[in-house]
């Protein structure tokens, strides 16, 4: 059987290289970083390995109520289509600076596109 | 309905009943605060917490968890329940209690044969109130230090700061991952505290000390008003001793030469020439720690070497 995405990029061990660097420039995105912003870092670096590890095509399971649900406030907030299409960006950027091949890059890129919906509550 | 066993009773812990609620329904004198999760005052630990819910573990490490930590006013247990006994509390004499500031006491306990890791926190019980409070001490030094700031109208750190030679008071055992370790054994350390949140740092700073660290290591404190720096003379006599460790106390309100002017988060960040291969301890105010952690973070330190003390929001609080 074909490696699955998840290991092929690198599993575990690349979610953990890529969550500061993703992490990192989401908080320094002026476009998005009020999204991101809390009093609990801890909580949001669990939060980005979790998407990291969904978008990797990991272990990670979620329904899209769970989205729905989990972004409601942001969409409040006025999350849209431009935020999104921005931490998409910033995904491509780390997983490029850390040398990931360009077809792996738009096969994470096509994961986490399938969540536009339920993230934005469309 | 799921059973506690506390030194040796059997009792019984109802459905949707907290652990704290079911001890105090049934009399036992369990120490509490809060009852939010927050406070940490009702900390303990079981023989076996895996099965308890997530809130019981609300601040604590990874490792407290491991070691049986829960909070008993979170927990609600849907299995049989063994807590430690409470034997791990001992009796610690007063060696001294000293004023170092206004409103800060450095109390001496006598410490030889307890074992802690410097940086750790235990709870200081004194006439039924318990709190966390950080070790500033090192185990070599054979007693245990901590740094009590008064409050006026507080509970318990009036009686903790009236405490005089010989009088006594009852410890817990050591927890808490706030401590040097390998992970920091290659970098250059970054200790930066407000307040009494200087107290963990002084038992990190000896650690590495003891343990030859080989980089640098800068040590930040922050403070109002000169009197707020109450270990200033005590660590420039350490640093004449340690060439390796900078000193750099900073002041918000007084402006004196030798002191830098203004908050630690926006003196540490421009100063770091290489941020990433730093490794950071913080304590003290909870918007002090958390905006530099986040400055820190941003400035390229990696985020699992910012330890930020979990317990600086309430430790000594009242």
């Amino acid at each position: 059987m074909a490696q699955s995405l998840f290991e092929r990029i690198g599993g575990e061990a690349a979610v953990n290289a890529a969550v500061d660097l993703f992490y990192r420039k989401v908080l320094s995105d002026s476009r998005i970083s009020h999204f991101f912003s809390t009093v609990d870092m801890d909580r949001q670096i669990a939060k980005q390995k979790a998407f990291l590890t969904f978008a990797f095509g990991g272990p990670a399971q979620y329904s899209g109520k769970d989205m729905r649900t989990g972004h409601a406030h942001l969409v409040k907030m006025g999350l849209n289509d431009s935020h999104f299409d921005a931490v998409l960006e910033n995904l491509g950027a780390t997983l490029k600076e850390l040398g990931v091949p360009d077809a792996l890059i738009g096969e994470a890129a096509a994961i986490a596109e399938s969540t536009r919906k339920d993230v934005l509550g469309k | 309905m799921s059973r506690i066993v506390h030194e040796g009773r059997s009792l019984e812990c109802r459905f949707d009943e907290t652990v704290l609620e079911a001890l105090l329904r049934q009399g036992v004198d369990a120490p509490y605060s809060c009852r939010a999760g927050v406070c940490h005052a009702c900390l303990c630990r079981g023989e076996d917490v895996s099965a308890l819910n997530p809130e019981s573990f609300r601040g604590l490490s990874a490792e407290q968890r491991a070691d049986g930590w829960f909070l008993t006013c979170q927990a609600k247990p849907v299995e049989d329940l063994h807590l430690r006994d409470a034997a791990g509390l001992r009796k610690c004499r007063v060696l001294s209690n000293r004023q170092v500031a206004p409103d800060v006491f450095i109390l001496r306990l006598e410490g030889k044969d307890f074992t802690y890791r410097p940086g750790q926190f235990l709870l200081l019980h004194c006439q039924g109130l318990s709190r966390p409070y950080s070790i500033a001490s090192h185990p070599a030094e054979g007693y245990l230090e901590f740094h009590i700031r008064k409050l006026e109208g507080g509970a318990l750190s009036p009686l903790l700061c009236a405490l005089r030679t010989g009088d006594s008071v009852d410890i817990s055992e050591a927890a808490g991952s706030c401590h040097y370790g390998s992970p920091h054994a290659t970098s250059d350390l970054v200790l930066a505290a407000t307040g009494t949140g200087l107290a963990p740092l002084m038992g990190v700073l000896k650690d590495a000390i003891k343990k030859e660290h080989p980089g640098w290591i800068f040590l930040f404190h922050g403070g109002r008003v000169k009197s707020d720096l109450y270990l200033d003379d005590e660590i420039r006599v350490l640093m004449k001793k340690h060439p390796r460790l900078l000193y750099r106390p900073a002041l918000t309100r007084d402006s004196l030469p030798g002191y830098a002017s203004g908050r630690l988060t926006e003196l540490i960040p421009p100063l770091l020439k290489t941020p990433q291969q730093c490794s950071a301890f913080l304590c003290g105010h909870p918007d002090f720690v958390r905006e530099l952690r986040l400055k820190l973070f941003l400035a390229g330190l990696p985020s699992a070497r910012i330890l930020a003390d979990a317990f600086s929001h309430t430790k000594g609080a009242t």
